[in-house]
């Protein structure tokens, strides 16, 4: 099952940061006031040595959420029992707050092997995919004993055979399944960033409005996390890639305040995977979350949505990158 | 039909091929195509560091690209992946082939044993030596031990060109080519005049892994106390008795075993006990 009552006392969501390698020893050295930290679960599979030592000392300091990234639960192809067998053992360790993967297929056969590709890749959302992934979800619940949440995507392409929006799609997957949704915020912005790019035949959409109406289409109760990020457009076609490497944009935040309001207090991480801030950056685009939770929930009348999302953060974040 | 789909794509993004009858979607399978090339490089830089070293990141990248062509990725953890990357490095048209598939082989045998399960160590046991007889007896091995051959002394290699560079009488790829040249010059490309491998043990004493050069007898010592492929284990005794006709002295490498940390204890198999 997925931990209920994961509010804070002050009845505000859970904020937590992705931790990567190089905030490792910050994270442990000066803890920071955080309600919990998300570990990528492969990097933590290896049977012993450094990393398993890391995770026994970041579970006495913080609460986990373990996010894997290499089901591939949208797959025809049935990922290995030694694969869930191992993220079993990991959670049996780390006891985590919350367990998630991606709506993705990455698992496929070619040549008569299983190829595993390394990456999150789109399905289409018709019946078909709906009941790979459902059985999927199924039976990595079983085997885990818990239930899951699953991510939406950022997609850079858009496969043949789609009978329902995406929303529809994972509202239908959590219906059948009992796992819980997790949002990516900043994915949404992505999609509807590239979705003229990728295909020019598309209309021009508004960001922020296409997101909103994509979190008004998801009921509620299904909802169990919300990511937040940044993303780099690339050079030669502004195409938005979901790389991580930025702060939370003005678009993201503002969906953010949405979302909160539509959902309320919804467990929320802030990740950053590339050209990494310093640690206490990283916190602190965590604390404007936090701030925009106290705008939403609180009843502090001196916090105001423009002044949260600009400050600025004051040191540059390519400086920190190989500090 | 799903399968199909599934299929086609992942073979277009490992081939780099565009889509067949999907050309509105070229551009987006490019960014899954230069993602993989990205995230494959950057796993198999971490596990083959002293190769990417050697290499340099552009030359490291363009056989990785090549790499993803041939070999499809089976693992889902990219900490695993690469056990035929040092085989693939040797058919590369790079200088020193040979020499970096050996070199390639020896970052991978440390990485996984850097991976490895952790051994508690109780060197207390290691009384039982004098109070109980041998055929009883076992060693347990520190963590992510391994045994590794090589016609190179790769070890000889890897020391020189770290000492060079700390030096700094190397400075860049260009010398350190040069200076795995020299190397691969000397030991011909594995066809060298000494017909014995040099042998290496590699083991994880604490969170990083070691290699060090063996004897052939320290080599065989530890490969009749580590071989799976018995029934049972041997005991201390029975390895001392298959090593009899050999130069091998329990004596004199058990206390440098200990120093080094290669042995973490000693066990009674209750079976024999």
């Amino acid at each position: 099952m997925i931990s209920e009552n994961l509010t804070t006392l002050n009845k505000l969501p859970l904020i937590g940061v992705g931790l990567r390698y190089e905030h490792y020893d910050d994270a442990l050295n000066a803890p920071a006031n955080i309600d919990f930290i998300e570990i990528h679960a492969e990097n933590f599979f290896a049977k012993g040595g450094a990393s398993y030592q890391l995770l026994n000392d970041i579970k006495q300091h913080y609460a986990i959420s373990l996010h894997a990234t290499s089901l591939g639960l949208g797959s025809t192809v049935q990922s290995p029992l030694k694969q869930i067998e191992q993220l079993n053992t990991l959670i049996k360790r780390c006891k985590p707050i919350l367990v998630s993967d991606h709506a993705c297929f990455s698992w496929a056969d070619i040549n008569n092997h299983n190829v595993h590709g390394g990456d999150l890749l789109p399905v289409p959302f018709n019946d078909e995919s709906l009941n790979v992934m459902a059985a999927n979800v199924l039976r990595v619940q079983r085997i885990l004993g818990r239930t899951i949440l699953v991510e939406n995507l950022s997609a850079y392409m858009e496969l043949p055979g789609s009978t329902y929006t995406e929303s529809e799609f994972l509202t239908k997957l959590c219906e059948l399944t009992e796992c819980k949704l997790l949002i990516d915020l900043n994915n949404l912005v992505v999609n509807a960033t590239n979705y003229t790019l990728l295909n020019e035949s598309h209309e021009k959409i508004n960001v922020v409005e296409y997101a909103k109406q994509w979190l008004a289409d998801i009921p509620t109760h299904i909802v169990g996390e919300f990511h937040l990020a940044g993303c780099t457009p690339v050079s030669d076609n502004n195409l938005m890639i979901d790389d991580h490497s930025k702060p939370v944009s003005i678009d993201t935040w503002s969906i953010y305040h949405f979302a909160l309001t539509r959902f309320g207090a919804i467990p929320t991480l802030v990740e950053w995977d590339e050209n990494l801030p310093s640690w206490e950056i990283l916190i602190a685009e965590a604390n404007k979350a936090k701030d925009i939770a106290k705008l939403v929930f609180g009843d502090d009348e001196t916090l105001d949505f423009d002044n949260i999302v600009n400050q600025e953060n004051d040191i540059e974040c390519e400086s920190f990158q190989h500090a | 039909m799903l399968s199909q789909q599934q299929s086609v794509l992942l073979k277009a993004i490992f081939s780099g091929e565009n889509l067949p009858n999907m050309p509105s979607e070229n551009k987006g399978l490019e960014i899954y195509q230069r993602s993989l090339i990205a995230n494959a490089a950057r796993a198999l830089s971490i596990t083959f560091a002293t190769v990417h070293s050697y290499l340099g990141k552009k030359t490291f990248d363009a056989i990785v690209e090549a790499y993803l062509k041939t070999e499809l990725k089976q693992e889902y953890d990219w900490g695993e992946f690469g056990y035929t990357f040092p085989q693939f490095i040797q058919t590369q048209s790079v200088n020193n082939s040979y020499l970096l598939s050996q070199i390639a082989k020896l970052d991978f045998t440390c990485h996984q044993s850097e991976r490895s399960q952790n051994v508690e160590v109780d060197l207390s046991t290691l009384n039982l030596l004098s109070e109980r007889d041998a055929y009883e007896l076992y060693i347990t091995f520190c963590a992510g031990i391994t045994l590794m051959q090589s016609s190179i002394p790769l070890d000889e290699v890897n020391n020189t060109i770290t000492q060079l560079t700390q030096e700094q009488k190397i400075n860049g790829l260009d010398d350190v080519t040069q200076q795995l040249t020299e190397f691969s010059t000397r030991y011909k490309n594995g066809s060298t005049q000494n017909s014995t491998p040099y042998c290496f043990v590699i083991w994880r004493p604490d969170f990083q892994a070691q290699y060090t050069r063996i004897t052939t007898e320290e080599y065989q010592w530890i490969h009749i106390l580590l071989d799976k492929s018995r029934k049972q284990k041997a005991s201390i005794g029975q390895a001392l008795d298959e090593m009899q006709d050999t130069e091998f002295s329990l004596i004199e490498w058990l206390p440098k075993a200990i120093k080094e940390q290669l042995i973490n204890g000693i066990y009674i198999n209750s079976l024999t006990s």
